[in-house]
């Protein structure tokens, strides 16, 4: 199936900070992505790229099979992108803006848009200037889906969203990429892009450190946790193909995250001088978020065990 | 097939056009505000206008030229367009909302032109209406002509110039807009643009070699004006697609990296600064939060400062000296400006806000707020007043440094603009509105006050209550303001700083007319009553010819001439018959005659006589002549002056007007005087004396003549007959503001008859009560002292001969009630 989206080595450089270092990626269409990472990561800039806003200093990449940066009109048609302070012209009202919006589109998108004020309970009438901070992500959100996108964007999208729309929004998503649209998510919250996420990608600093499906991420990152009878006690890292992902040292207790941790590698560990006790379990999606955006090279931690 | 393809363009079409409309519609509506705003201010100022014209009519000094005010508005929204559809949306990111719709960067930056242009359109459709409607400007001349013509309109440029310019403005604000973000510095960068055709024009003056004509200069600021739309309009195309085209990446960092961020200056940012106060931090946050903004005020009052220095050193003001007088108006638009930064500026909202959070007290950030603008401003009038101070005013040969404003002025002038200013970036929501409707509403209230002191009396004290009316506001309304609570209750506000801008000279204007006491109606109803219960008038009005110099005498004037020698020949060559004045008068003894003359012949008649007195001594002292018989001739001269005075002075009497009864007192005064003094008793009984005597009225008899011209002149004003009867002016009214005149000259008058009724009462009776001559000297002598003044007891112990002027009037009454009309010449009177 071909990717609904491609980023292939973008680079973005400004002029005192590198926003992404040679980020690629492939979104497979039905699926709901999520890109986590910290604030200042690279997540907003990646996402003006694929919405054509922004030109990348180098690589290139395709939304719907289109070039933002050639045709970002032809991709603006395909997407719907709601930000995480939508901008929308508070004098008009909300009937108004649904009117306004729709002109651009066909005629099914203003009976969707109603209808999904409606189910929000937001009267028509009302000034955006006048709707609190909830009800206007509300109404961005109806704006962004009421012409049905290939593609929906979305930037940190729930922040304002009482827990209840959330958990309805949520799992409109999971409906939508069930019928073959795709969702790219930008978030902070790790238990709603848990729920609801399909594929994610950890950003940190400009790049992606993790990246793939996040029932495969869950079950290849461990939490091991290893007591020693020193703490000055020296510790091999697990072997290749195991990747320690970070590692923290508290008095006798080392704890590690480790990718592609095999049975056998655990057992070595129990078998290493000194080694009093190895526990492991499977990684939550925050602990691995920690874990790759916290800026302790694994090498070298690994060298210090 | 096909009719599936026909309907689905047909739905394209329709989709499309509704599309087009809702844009149309949305950039109209963010339009509508600025159009609004300017239409209203328009029209408020043309119906301020004819309200003033109806009220003060021809006494209006500051006037604003109906024509070119219509002509500025149009120029004003081409101005504020670009930075409202453009720049605002920039600012508040809607634009990047736009930017995702399926539209064409093409169709906003066209769409967004277009309106404008409209809009544009809109505006000089309606200031031509208005124009034409309310018939301004001068229609004998053809403003559509590019040429000399326009410069009797008072409007500087002919129509299609100023239209072609305001659409140019209008281009340019959307080019700078699209290039510069930040909406205050494309306004900032849109001045020198928008004044670039006159900038253009004024150089070619400047190098031509010779003087150019008004239409040559107009054509010429067509031609740049018209080469400037052709350049700019693309430039802003392109300037719109790349905007709203994805942002170009930067340019790859460079191995040596010489970027102004200097680990010094890095380490510098990095630390904490430490202030002393809890004001002092705000003071900071407000110059590094508008360094930029400040920076440019400051430039723009430098710069008009330094135009005015060149302006006051030289005399010629053609060619690039005279684009200076452009650079002027940037102090009060730097002034105006320094006013919104208070409560506008890229941040501000962030930065009251973040102050709001800390429970910074609202006096404090007020306070705080406004000390970097008001320290610019203080020290500016400094640096002019220090200036000033060395300007040589007084025969300078640059008329503009004779007529520099003192440092007291300009504080006046430049409190008024920023107070007005910075209530309005408090009151309006837009930084765009802010910086358009500041400098009108600041230009407003500064013509209106300025009027209200020339021309209203309004008091210095009431023109700081007026400046400190809008800064009151604000700072009242500052922690609702901080709280983002102050609607509506601002709207409140605004009313009553309008109010007491309004009416607050107003006010103080009508109490002190109403300060002037008006005659009861019914005094005025007896009084009218008196005059038209007086028997009609059979009297026939003669003019009396007072002539001077023989028609064969001329003056001769050399420059070497003996001085008595040409008084000699002048006395020689003087001659007046006062026989032959007043022959009509006698030929009717039936008193039906009324004499008609003028302080200023009387002159002459007085000389007249006061030469035959003089003849007469002379020729009573002169041993030579002490015989009855030789001096008969001196004595017979003067007896005819007795004898045509007692003649004249009965017909002066029975005058209406009340510079009749003035000269009768005149005429009076000097005919007791050489009773007394010239006509020894055994003259008496010659009828030349006894005629005299006959005429020398008794106070009741003056009083009776001096009340019926009163009341007649009462009635005279109220019939509006003021030609024949308006014949004496209120000294006072020269000293009152002139917009009031109209207004206190009909209480003026009713105070005069009321002093003048009382005097003749008082006179009558030989009173020694003093209120009306108080009255009379307020209204004839304001300002001087009463005991020195003709009115004052001091004056009025000497001999009226002494002290009466002669040739005018100046003051009704002197004379009345002084000894003078007290002297008996009941026992010179031959039964």
């Amino acid at each position: 199936m071909e990717p609904v989206i491609t980023t292939d080595a973008l680079t973005m450089h400004f002029r005192r900070c590198d926003a992404l270092m040679g980020v690629s990626l492939e979104i497979q269409p039905g699926t709901v992505f999520a890109l986590l990472g910290e604030n200042g990561a690279g997540k907003t800039t990646m996402i003006r790229i694929l919405t054509g806003f922004q030109k990348p200093t180098s690589g290139s990449c395709s939304v719907c099979g289109i070039n933002p940066l050639r045709d970002p009109q032809g991709v603006r048609r395909q997407i719907g992108y709601v930000s995480d302070a939508p901008a929308l012209y508070d004098w008009m009202s909300v009937a108004q803006i649904g009117g306004f919006t729709a002109s651009f589109y066909d005629a099914s998108f203003l009976p969707t848009y109603e209808a999904s004020i409606r189910r929000y309970e937001i009267r028509p009438e009302q000034k955006i200037r006048h709707l609190s901070k909830g009800q206007r992500a509300k109404v961005a959100l109806s704006l962004a889906l009421a012409h049905d996108p290939s593609v929906l964007i979305l930037d940190e999208p729930t922040s304002g969203l009482d827990p209840k729309v959330r958990r309805n929004f949520l799992e409109s998503m999971i409906d939508r990429a069930a019928t073959g649209r795709t969702v790219f998510l930008s978030s902070h919250q790790i238990s709603e892009v848990e729920r609801v996420a399909d594929t994610i990608a950890i950003l940190h600093r400009g790049r992606i450190r993790l990246h793939g499906p996040l029932a495969e991420l869950r079950e290849s990152i461990h939490e091991v946790v290893i007591d020693v009878d020193d703490p000055l006690r020296s510790i091999a890292p697990p072997p290749e193909p195991a990747e320690v992902l970070t590692e923290e040292t508290s008095g006798r207790s080392r704890q590690l995250f480790v990718r592609h941790l095999t049975p056998e590698m655990v057992h070595g560990l129990r078998e290493t001088p000194g080694v009093t006790e190895v526990r492991t379990r499977v990684a939550t999606l925050e602990e691995i978020f920690v874990a790759c955006t916290t800026d302790r090279p694994a090498a070298a931690m690994s060298a210090a065990i | 097939m096909t009719t599936e393809a026909t309907l689905s363009a047909l739905t394209t079409r329709r989709h499309e056009a509704s599309s087009t409309a809702w844009f149309w519609w949305k950039e109209t509506r963010q339009l509508a505000p600025l159009i609004a705003l300017l239409a209203t201010v328009s029209l408020l100022i043309i119906v301020i206008n004819a309200i003033l014209d109806a009220a003060i009519g021809g006494q209006l000094r500051f006037r604003l030229p109906h024509e070119v005010t219509m002509l500025v508005f149009p120029g004003l929204f081409a101005t504020g367009a670009g930075p409202l559809l453009v720049g605002q949306e920039r600012s508040q990111r809607t634009i990047d909302w736009l930017a995702l719709l399926p539209i064409s960067s093409q169709r906003i930056a066209t769409t967004k032109l277009l309106v404008a242009i409209a809009g544009l359109a809109v505006m000089w459709l309606f200031a031509l209406l208005v124009i034409t409607t309310f018939g301004l400007g001068r229609r004998e001349t053809s403003y559509w002509m590019i040429g000399s013509t326009t410069g009797y309109s008072g409007n500087p440029f002919s129509y299609p110039v100023w239209i072609s310019h305001s659409l140019f403005v209008l281009v340019a604000g959307y080019f700078v807009a699209w290039r510069i973000k930040n909406q205050f510095y494309s306004l900032i960068a849109l001045i020198p643009l928008a004044f670039s055709p006159v900038i253009a024009t004024s150089l070619v003056s400047e190098y031509v070699g010779r003087s150019l004509q008004t239409g040559q200069l107009d054509w010429i600021n067509f031609g740049f004006t018209l080469l400037g739309i052709v350049i700019v309009t693309p430039l802003t195309y392109r300037a719109a697609i790349a905007t709203l085209g994805a942002a170009d990446a930067p340019a790859v960092t460079p191995l040596l990296d010489v970027s102004p961020h200097s680990p010094a200056s890095e380490t510098n940012d990095a630390i904490a600064p430490a202030f002393g106060t809890q004001t002092a931090p705000i003071i900071w946050q407000s110059l590094h939060s508008a360094k930029g903004m400040l920076a440019i005020l400051v430039g723009m009052l430098l710069i008009s400062f330094l135009a005015a220095v060149q302006l006051a050193a030289v005399d010629r003001y053609r060619g690039i000296t005279g684009l200076l007088f452009w650079l002027l108006p940037l102090a009060p638009l730097a002034v105006c400006w320094l006013g919104i930064s208070v409560f506008k500026h890229d941040g501000a909202s962030q930065r009251i806000r973040f102050l709001a959070d800390r429970g910074v007290s609202h006096r404090k950030a007020y306070l705080a707020l406004h000390a970097v603008p008001i320290s610019i401003l203080s020290g500016s009038l400094l640096i002019y007043g220090v200036w000033n101070m060395t300007v040589v005013h007084e025969e300078s040969v640059s008329g503009f440094a004779a007529g520099l404003p003192t440092v007291v002025t300009m504080l006046m002038f430049a409190a008024v603009i920023y107070s007005i200013s910075q209530w309005v970036s408090q009151f309006v929501r837009t930084l765009i509105l802010s910086v358009i409707l500041a400098p009108i509403l600041s230009l407003i209230a500064a013509g209106w006050l300025s009027f209200a002191y020339v021309s209203l009396g309004f008091p210095i004290l009431g023109l700081v209550l007026c400046i400190a009316a809008p800064m009151i506001a604000s700072w009242s309304m500052m922690r609702r303001y901080m709280d983002s609570t102050d609607r509506p209750v601002t709207f409140l506000a605004a009313g009553v700083v309008v109010a007491v801008i309004t009416l607050l000279p107003v006010g103080v204007a009508t109490s002190y007319v109403l300060s002037i006491p008006a005659m009861h109606p019914n005094q005025r109803q007896q009084l009218l009553n008196e005059a038209q219960s007086a028997p009609a008038s059979s009297h026939r009005f003669v003019s009396i010819p007072m002539g001077g110099f023989l028609d064969s005498f001329q003056r001769l004037s050399y420059p070497y001439n003996d001085p008595m020698r040409d008084l000699k020949e002048s006395l020689e060559h003087y001659q007046m018959d006062p026989q032959a004045s007043v022959r009509l008068l006698k030929s009717r003894p039936d008193d039906n005659f009324i004499a008609q003359t003028n302080l200023y012949d009387y002159q002459r008649w007085h000389g007249g006589m006061m030469r035959a007195r003089l003849r007469w001594r002379q020729a009573q002292n002169d041993p030579a002549q002490n015989d009855p018989a030789q001096n008969d001739p001196a004595w017979a001269e003067l007896a005819s002056w007795l004898d045509a005075s007692g003649v004249l002075l009965s017909a002066l009497r029975r005058g209406r007007l009340l510079t009749d009864q003035e000269i009768a007192d005149r005429l009076e005064v000097l005919l007791i005087d050489t009773l007394r003094h010239d006509v020894p008793p055994e003259r008496d009984d010659d009828a030349a004396v006894q005629m005299a005597i006959a005429a020398i009225g008794t106070p009741a008899s003056r009083s009776a003549a001096r009340r019926g011209a009163v009341v007649a002149t009462l009635q005279s004003l109220l019939r509006n007959d003021k030609d024949r009867y308006y014949n004496f002016r209120l000294t006072a009214l020269e000293c009152q503001p002139e917009g009031l005149v109209g207004w206190m000259e009909p209480r003026m008058q009713d105070a005069f008859f009321i002093a003048l009724l009382e005097g003749i009462e008082a006179s009558a009776g030989r009173s020694e009560d003093q209120g009306w001559r108080l009255k009379l000297h307020a209204l004839h002598q304001p300002g001087g002292v009463f005991q020195t003044s003709r009115y004052g007891d001091e004056m009025r112990s000497m001999p009226a001969m002494e002290t009466m002027t002669l040739g005018r009037i100046s003051g009704y009454g002197q004379l009345w009630g002084r000894d003078w009309e007290y002297v008996n010449f009941n026992h010179r009177k031959q039964p």
